[in-house]
């Protein structure tokens, strides 16, 4: 038998509308919420050891989340490193086409990684626009009172797959609860 | 202040799919509490006691799923075990001690409530079922089977790195822990009639060896259990070890304590109502309410 709405009751209702209207009301920040996967464990970069997550991963076109924490270890022993928090960290994705003409139309995007951006605060986080898909190299650079350092490692950037009307509601119901 | 308590305490994850299940419950049962309270003023469930400990038990539930108690718990096993904590005894204990049942149950349409009610009363079909598939060995079973499964090391492993598997983790928690301390605290709805004191006591001193197995093991191991926490940074200047250790210490001694004193408080009110039966003489036994 339907349920219709004036059979529910006013609290019944009030609930499901409560419901439906934080679902729809936060479909933006729930898009924007990163962490990932993590592809670099322990990567000495300097006086500093490096991770770094992914989200999407396998990196893909479009919005892309690189979030990196920035450990520093008297010792230069993981066990005892404790992450940086006053550091500058920019990350920049540069397109490593294999054809000559390609390189001119694909160009290197450059963001700058913070703790707003981040969820664990103790990290830092960066969104960049992948323009191309294809072979990148993932730069992570740096700079904190220990002194600069530089980190890359290369990445596979799959092209942005065409969905249909299903395929981008279900990827929306999956965004609401990952 | 440093830094690193700060970013701690400051982190958040936002996820609206958890808060909005929250609200939903919360404003279920408010409503019903509302309205249990117009209809009777002098109701021992919608009480005053009863809504605060709900909504304290929802917002420890928020805090444990959202919170730097989450996030920081995919870098420390300490942490990870304080939210377990939280998901396995606080916020079950302070929801099913408000008794929520009865509350919802007034949220509902007059014709729906009828319906449930039906189900549930005398001697009927459903309330037997209920009565004959939740005894207490097999809810005991649940509760610690699916505590001693997630701290298997490749289990516990995947759960790290699938969000998914974690978040089957949390729920396995959350509701087992519901169905284990239900018949504990005598929370509506009674289908097991009223269970008695040296049942509910011997059920929580059984949970006791379990959790001390597993803590001692972790704290007295020489090795990583978990390695996922082998590739994570590390923070608050634990190593891998010393944060397994003081996970191990937590499951050990502070989680046994806490059932320890469930029996404290249950052989308190025993005695209780033992003296008061004592100094009142024969009294007829009260009919159970839903």
């Amino acid at each position: 038998m339907p349920v219709r709405a004036r059979n529910l009751g006013l609290p019944g209702a009030a609930c499901l509308l409560l419901v439906m209207a934080t679902l729809f009301a936060c479909v933006t920040p729930v898009l924007g919420h990163a962490g990932g996967d993590p592809v670099i464990s322990e990567a000495p970069a300097g006086p500093y050891l490096l991770y770094v997550w992914l989200e999407p991963n396998p990196p893909a076109q479009g919005e892309q989340h690189v979030t990196v924490s920035v450990n520093l270890s008297a010792s230069g022993t993981a066990s005892e490193s404790e992450p940086v928090l006053n550091a500058a960290v920019t990350v920049t994705a540069i397109p490593q086409p294999s054809e000559e003409s390609d390189r001119e139309n694909l160009q290197a995007v450059s963001a700058v990684a913070t703790h707003a951006q981040a969820t664990n605060k103790l990290f830092y986080e960066a969104r960049l626009d992948l323009a191309g898909a294809g072979p990148h190299l993932i730069t992570v650079n740096v700079e904190a009172d220990a002194g600069s350092a530089e980190y890359e490692f290369p990445a596979e950037v799959s092209p942005k797959e065409r969905q249909g009307i299903l395929q981008k509601f279900l990827s929306w119901l999956r965004q609401l609860f990952a | 202040m440093p830094d690193s308590v700060i970013a701690a305490l400051t982190t958040w994850e936002w996820r609206p799919s958890i808060l909005a299940v929250c609200a939903a419950f919360c404003i279920l049962y408010v409503a019903g509490w509302a309205r249990l309270r117009r209809h009777s003023r002098h109701s021992q469930t919608a009480t005053v006691r009863a809504l605060a400990l709900y909504l304290l038990g929802v917002g420890f539930l928020i805090y444990a799923l959202l919170s730097f108690l989450d996030v920081y718990g995919g870098l420390l096993l300490t942490i990870h075990m304080l939210q377990h904590l939280v998901l396995l005894m606080v916020a079950p204990c302070l929801i099913l001690w408000a008794n929520p049942f009865p509350a919802m149950l007034w949220a509902l349409p007059s014709a729906w409530r009828g319906t449930v009610t039906l189900h549930l009363q005398g001697n009927s079909r459903f309330r037997r079922l209920l009565a004959k598939t939740t005894p207490m060995p097999a809810l005991y079973g649940l509760y610690v089977g699916g505590i001693l499964l997630w701290h298997d090391p490749n289990l516990y492993n995947q759960a790290q790195n699938n969000n998914w598997i974690h978040d089957l983790e949390h729920v396995t928690f959350f509701g087992t822990a519901l169905l284990f301390w239900w018949p504990i605290f005598g929370a509506s709805p009674r289908v097991h009639g009223v269970v008695g004191y040296p049942g509910r006591m011997a059920a929580l001193l059984l949970c006791v060896p379990p959790h001390v197995i597993v803590g001692a093991w972790l704290s007295f191991i020489e090795y990583p259990v978990y390695s996922y926490f082998e590739s994570v940074p590390r923070t608050f200047g634990m190593s891998v070890m010393q944060d397994q250790k003081l996970a191990g210490i937590i499951m050990w001694i502070p989680s046994s304590m806490m059932y320890l004193a469930g029996v404290i408080i249950l052989l308190a009110q025993l005695l209780t109502r033992t003296s008061n039966a004592e100094s009142s003489g024969p009294h007829p036994e009260p009919k159970e309410a839903l």
